[in-house]
């Protein structure tokens, strides 16, 4: 190519008018989203392998890129990173992680300017207040279900409402939710793979949640979609961004005591049934907290502790779950009907 | 036991009165707007329901099928073509409880939409087309249809969710044919049987046609909240081929081109492969280009090129705008490409679908009584300026009347006078004696004014070799469609209707080693006529001037009249 | 004067932009307190006992990203399942889901946290409801729409006690049709699933349109595959409430038998295309070739007419057929049986 002239000669005078119909640009959203939107990233990780997605969403939640994201293994890579509402790439490191709360908080190398690189101004979302959000709500969520747009494209925008707030008792039952997640938003916007570390939004636009990995009910056999309210990560965040340098390691869960559970002197009855997981009282150990309760053999434990109990199991993990010394309900089955014990828990 | 009002709601109703003074009277306004925007909805999708079609391929209802939409009183009903296939002969069940009969017109297998048409005398309730590209993410939208064949009455299913996206490209792995080029994404619920069926805007008009859906394996073949309509405004790109009764073939540069990621982080998009036969190469593009534009667009990645390219047929012109590194590596330069798309042969093989040419004369004979009822002027005359590419200009003036007509251009002087008496022509320049026309261009004129009377004249119509619609093309940002004329000496010509008011849009024809478009724009008896070079659309001139229908002068025509 | 041509154009239908005139605000807190008027009807229904779960928790993470469907062993859902208050009185009504785990105990408690045991008063083998009574004085039963509210494109709130009687799950769809399976059912794009079935889709006037049931189009019962996937089913309100008295007396309600086979393109009167042996019709003395015209009162012209007359009848309803052989017209009075295989 010598020379520029002939092509321009030839190819360049097509006017606008011989053009075809103006072609749309990617599109505008509704005002709520269309200021959510600049802080929405796309995350690539190393994932792909055994069902865990390598793509997901994530949010910016502050200029100096940081951006918050769901927990996942898939973001242990040297490879992670970001890709911005324009289309820029961004490499990123997991700065904390909390796998308990299910999110972690990554920052992007923003580019440090100078010869052949734009400065780059990201426009973070502020944290909302969750606190407010309440079953029924409109919301939106914003993410990359099944990983199909990249680049400049934009995410998907989904809106459902509430379906509910707060730790549903199910909560043990629920495949694959984090672990210390003491409060969370359940909405039934469409969630996929890829959804995942995107922003709840409420109507109005303001951040709420980020939405949870893909966990399923035991219980109903369904897919709960599910987000971390901005009421449990205001403090992560803002202790984790003063930190000079990364640090990706989850605290160490609380050591688990040694001692065991409470004394009750309740005896199951788990004879090897087939049949019968049910939680039946076999024997009540005399003089013990059972035996001042008032329980007798063959009452069917059906709540502890305000904890449905369907199980032989289930009693034994409530049990764990609860402290010597405490007084709790306990509603059991008797004859044709029900009757509420008080059982005070001893140590063991 | 069924009541509209019972204790329970006093009750909680009154305890809400207390706990918050003046509330309630806002309660009683947000129901007040709440059922009225939802009688709204109601009332809006009671109509649309009487638009959708549960479509079974075949005389059975019933074995198998999806859904579709009336887009037209007359009986033409949108579905797609993975519901139609090439079954010549379709039932169509509408939410009166009855079936019909219809006819497949046209199929579009790479964006997997069919045009079908009602065999019935009565006229049908049919939606308004829509305009996809005005869309906002989040805005919401209705889907309508008939999924899993639940509606054994033909009721169809509506569904409502928002836009998760626009412009979406996505190819439907498996069937390497499809391609959802410009769709739009939705969270509306979208089943297997919904194919087919129409996205409708709270407006009421349509905006595309549902057709994909995202399943997840562990799910089942259910929506999980991600599907993808066909956009209408692509569809309006490929409706005259389908109403012709054509397989229509989208567009392609034949040319790849990948992502690549700058060092600053960007991507832009370099070609990476181009055949050297391909119109694109000839327009001057070249390996390794830095694509930058789509027709004045600015380009983010290859899907966004995709959608653009995929969203037009074969044949419509495209301007891409082009950097291309210097050779000394001191930067870089723009050019710019313009050309027509090449055929991206999708879906049956050449001569495995043929449409019933009874078919294709009606709907061109459906189009040309269209046309002839607008009363289209036989004779006119337009006088004007014209303006060639280089910049000069001169003054035209045109007669004509019937298969006659007589060009004047220049001023006093330096006149030319052409003249074409439906048979003869002559050509006389200032100062000397006239002599007969040059052939080519006594064919140029005689071919022009034989076809387009023959598409206002039943009459001439007869002596014409063959006259058929044959699709559909853009001129500017007006789609027309497309009448392919042959006289009975061979001369061929394209007619161009625009699709909107049928309205005479233009014409093509030979000139030189090429062809012209030429382009009208009429506008209160002022006319514009704009000539473009038919593959690059490069400007040749324009004719700008006064148009003014009537019989013209008796002796015009005559050549001792040229002075 | 110039014919529109293909594209239909300036032929508005509706108000223009109805949609983005809406006001989303006042949509949701309609929502919200449509739901705040219906909870305290709405109560979880524990089933104890009874086939046993076969479920392997997966071990790590990577396992639990499959997804229990694809992992063997899964079984239905054992969580709460939902139920609507019908009397003060202590009649719950609600889905027939948990029955098939053959529950020894039920245990139904209120929004306020109060249980109660609960015995098997009655079920709807056709809609999949059945009738549970408790041993309660003073409950708040649920408010029924009139069965002219009940339209397509009316929203519809789906509630659900699936996480807990402390938690009423939310979700919110639009009535998406009408008469579904065999005329029983009306279709709702709310999300549906054992996290609602037994409970109520309310509308925004928090009146209960009809109770969701885990019915599904391929018959039986609704499996994990339709969760949640915009299509969910209900039985309209005005059913659901003629149901009661029947389930609270007769036990078992099973869907009424005919015995033919309607010709699929039958068009003016259903053309009878086979007769079970045996069935409540060849009983009364149908033909393959006779037409139905009527049953009772509603004419009947095609297939799904009928299917749809017939289904608003149980087994052991009276109905009267209008019939034509030839010229020869008749009216019979038959009893619908069970069908073939039905119950036990």
């Amino acid at each position: 190519m010598n020379s520029r002239g002939p092509v321009r000669r030839t190819l360049g005078c097509a006017l606008g008018l011989t053009l075809c119909a103006t072609l749309p640009a990617f599109g505008q959203a509704i005002d709520p989203l269309e200021r959510a939107w600049p802080a929405v990233v796309k995350v690539y990780g190393a994932g792909g392998f055994q069902g865990v997605p390598a793509y997901g969403s994530g949010v910016i939640v502050d200029a100096r890129g940081f951006v918050l994201t769901a927990w996942s293994i898939a973001l242990r890579t040297p490879s992670l990173r970001a890709v911005d509402v324009d289309g820029r790439s961004y490499p990123a490191v997991i700065w904390r992680a909390d796998p308990g709360l299910g999110v972690a908080l990554l920052k992007l190398e923003l580019p440090v300017g100078g010869l052949g690189a734009a400065k780059v101004e990201l426009r973070p979302l502020a944290l909302g207040r969750s606190e407010a959000v309440s079953p029924g709500d409109t919301i939106y969520t914003l993410g990359n279900p099944f990983g199909f747009v990249y680049g400049a494209e934009r995410v998907a925008v989904q809106r459902g409402v509430v379906t509910t707030v707060g730790a549903p008792q199910e909560d043990a039952r629920v495949l694959n939710l984090p672990e210390r997640l003491p409060r969370l938003i359940l909405h039934d916007a469409p969630h996929n793979p890829g959804t995942q570390g995107g922003p709840l939004l409420t109507r109005s636009g303001e951040l709420v949640g980020i939405c949870g990995r893909i966990v399923e009910s035991r219980a109903t056999n369904t897919l709960l979609n599910f987000a971390v309210p901005t009421e449990l990560l205001r403090d992560f965040v803002r202790e984790a961004i003063t930190w000079r340098s990364p640090n990706p390691d989850p605290p160490r869960p609380p050591a688990e005591s040694a001692a065991g559970p409470p004394v009750t002197g309740l005896r199951l009855l788990r004879a090897h049934l087939v049949r019968s997981p049910l939680a039946y009282v076999e024997r009540v150990v005399p003089e013990s907290p059972a035996a001042r309760a008032g329980f007798e053999p063959d009452d069917l434990v059906f709540r502890l502790a305000g904890r449905t109990i369907r199980s032989c199991r289930d009693y034994d993990q409530v049990l764990e779950s609860l402290a010597a010394g405490q007084e709790v309900e306990v509603v059991v089955k008797r004859g044709p009907a029900l009757i509420t014990l008080r059982l005070r828990l001893e140590a063991p | 036991m069924v009541s509209r009002r019972l204790a329970p709601w006093a009750t909680a109703a009154l305890a809400f009165v207390s706990a918050a003074p003046g509330v309630a009277q806002d309660a009683d306004a947000d129901l007040a707007q709440a059922l009225e925007d939802e009688a709204r909805q109601v009332a809006l999708v009671a109509r649309l329901s009487e638009s959708v079609a549960a479509v079974f391929p075949g005389e059975d209802p019933g074995q198998g099928g999806g859904s579709g939409v009336l887009i037209d009183p007359r009986g033409y009903v949108l579905t797609n073509f993975h519901v139609s296939g090439v079954a010549q002969v379709l039932t169509v069940g509408l939410s009166d409880g009855r079936t019909y009969r219809a006819r497949l017109l046209g199929i579009d297998p790479g964006g997997d939409i069919a045009l079908l048409r009602l065999i019935d005398e009565r006229t049908f309730r049919a939606v308004p087309l829509g305009d996809s590209d005005s869309l906002q993410v989040g805005e919401r939208v209705y889907a309508m249809g008939n999924p899993f064949l639940l509606a054994e009455d033909y009721t169809p299913t509506v569904t409502e969710g928002v836009i998760s996206g626009l412009h979406r490209y996505r190819d439907a792995s498996g069937s390497s044919d499809l391609v959802y080029g410009d769709s739009i994404q939705i969270d509306a619920s979208i089943n297997p049987g919904n194919s087919g069926g129409p996205l409708f805007r709270g407006d009421g008009t349509l905006l595309g046609i549902n057709g994909l859906g995202g399943f997840r394996p562990d799910r089942g073949r259910v929506n999980v909240g991600v599907g993808f309509a066909a956009s209408i405004n692509q569809i309006k790109n490929f409706l005259w081929d389908l109403r012709a009764c054509r397989q229509c073939q989208h567009g392609t540069m034949n040319a790849t081109v990948r992502d690549q990621t700058t060092p600053t982080g960007q991507t832009q998009l370099v070609v990476d492969a181009i055949g050297r036969e391909s119109a694109a190469y000839r327009a001057g593009l070249r390996l390794g280009d830095v694509l930058r534009t789509f027709n004045g667009v600015e380009l983010s990645n290859q899907n966004h090129l995709l959608t653009y390219v995929s969203r037009l047929p074969a044949g419509r012109r495209v301007r891409l705008g082009v950097e291309r590194a210097r050779e000394d590596g001191a930067g870089v330069f723009e050019v710019e490409a313009s050309f027509r798309l090449e055929p991206l042969w999708s879906g049956p093989r050449r001569g495995e679908w043929r449409p019933d040419p009874d078919l294709v004369t009606a709907e061109t004979e459906g189009l040309l009584a269209a046309y002839r009822a607008t009363s289209p002027a036989r004779a006119y005359a337009v006088e004007g300026t014209l303006t060639r590419a280089d910049g000069t200009s001169v003054r035209q003036l045109i007669r004509v009347d019937g298969l006659r007509v007589r060009v004047e251009t220049g001023t006093l002087g330096e006149a030319q006078v052409e003249v074409y008496d439906g048979a003869e022509g002559w050509v006389q320049r200032s100062g000397e004696a006239p002599q007969a026309l040059p052939p080519a261009r006594r064919d140029q004129l005689a071919g022009t004014r034989h076809a387009l009377l023959g598409a206002q004249d039943p009459e001439q119509q007869r002596s014409l070799a063959a006259l058929e619609l044959t699709g559909g093309d853009a001129l500017g940002a007006q789609r027309v469609a497309r009448l392919e004329v042959r006289d009975q000496a061979g001369r061929k010509r394209l007619l161009y209707f625009d699709a909107l008011d049928l309205g005479f849009a233009g014409l093509a024809y030979p000139q030189g080693e090429g062809w012209v478009e030429e382009r009208w724009r009429a506008v209160d008896g002022r006319l514009t006529v704009t000539r473009v070079d038919f593959e690059s659309g490069a400007l040749l001139e324009t004719l700008e001037g006064s148009y003014a229908p009537g019989p013209q002068p008796e002796g015009s025509f005559a050549p001792e009249e040229v002075r | 004067m110039r014919l529109t041509c293909f594209a239909v154009l300036g032929v508005a239908l509706g108000a223009p932009l109805a949609a983005q005139s809406r006001d989303e605000g006042a949509l949701e807190r309609v929502t919200k307190r449509a739901i705040e008027r219906v909870a305290v009807g709405v109560v979880e229904i524990e089933a104890l006992g009874g086939l046993e779960e076969a479920f392997q928790a997966p071990t790590n993470e990577a396992g639990a990203e499959e997804g229990i469907l694809a992992r063997k062993g899964f079984k239905q859902a054992y969580g709460p399942s939902t139920g609507l208050v019908v009397r003060e009185d202590g009649w719950i009504l609600t889905s027939t889901f948990f029955l098939r785990r053959k529950p020894r105990h039920l245990i139904v408690t209120t929004h306020d946290g109060k249980s109660y045991l609960a015995t098997l008063a009655g079920q709807d083998e056709a809609r999949a409801l059945c009738l549970l009574k408790v041993q309660a004085k003073g409950l708040t039963p649920v408010t029924w729409a009139a069965p002219e509210a009940l339209r397509v494109g009316r929203y519809a709130i789906a509630l659900g006690r699936g996480l807990g009687y402390e938690h009423l799950a939310v979700s919110r769809g639009i009535v998406s049709g009408l008469n579904r399976i065999g005329g029983r059912a009306l279709q709702s794009s709310a999300a549906i699933s054992p996290m609602n079935y037994g409970g109520p889709l309310v509308s925004l006037e928090g009146e209960v349109l009809g109770i969701l049931v885990p019915l599904s189009m391929q018959g039986g019962q609704a499996s994990v595959e339709i969760y949640d996937s915009g299509i969910g089913f209900a039985i309209p309100a005005v059913d659901a409430v003629a149901a009661i008295p029947r389930l609270s007396k007769a036990g078992v309600l099973r869907p009424g038998f005919l015995g033919v086979v309607p010709d699929p393109l039958s068009q003016d009167g259903v053309r009878i295309a086979q007769v079970s042996p045996g069935s409540p019709a060849a009983q009364a003395g149908l033909e393959p070739g006779d037409t139905i015209t009527a049953v009772g009162e509603r004419a009947v012209e095609r297939a799904w007419q009928l299917r749809h007359a017939l289904g608003a009848h149980y087994a052991g309803d009276e109905v009267e057929l209008s019939v034509s052989r030839g010229t020869e017209r008749k009216t019979l009075t038959l009893t619908l049986g069970a069908p073939p295989g039905a119950g036990k």
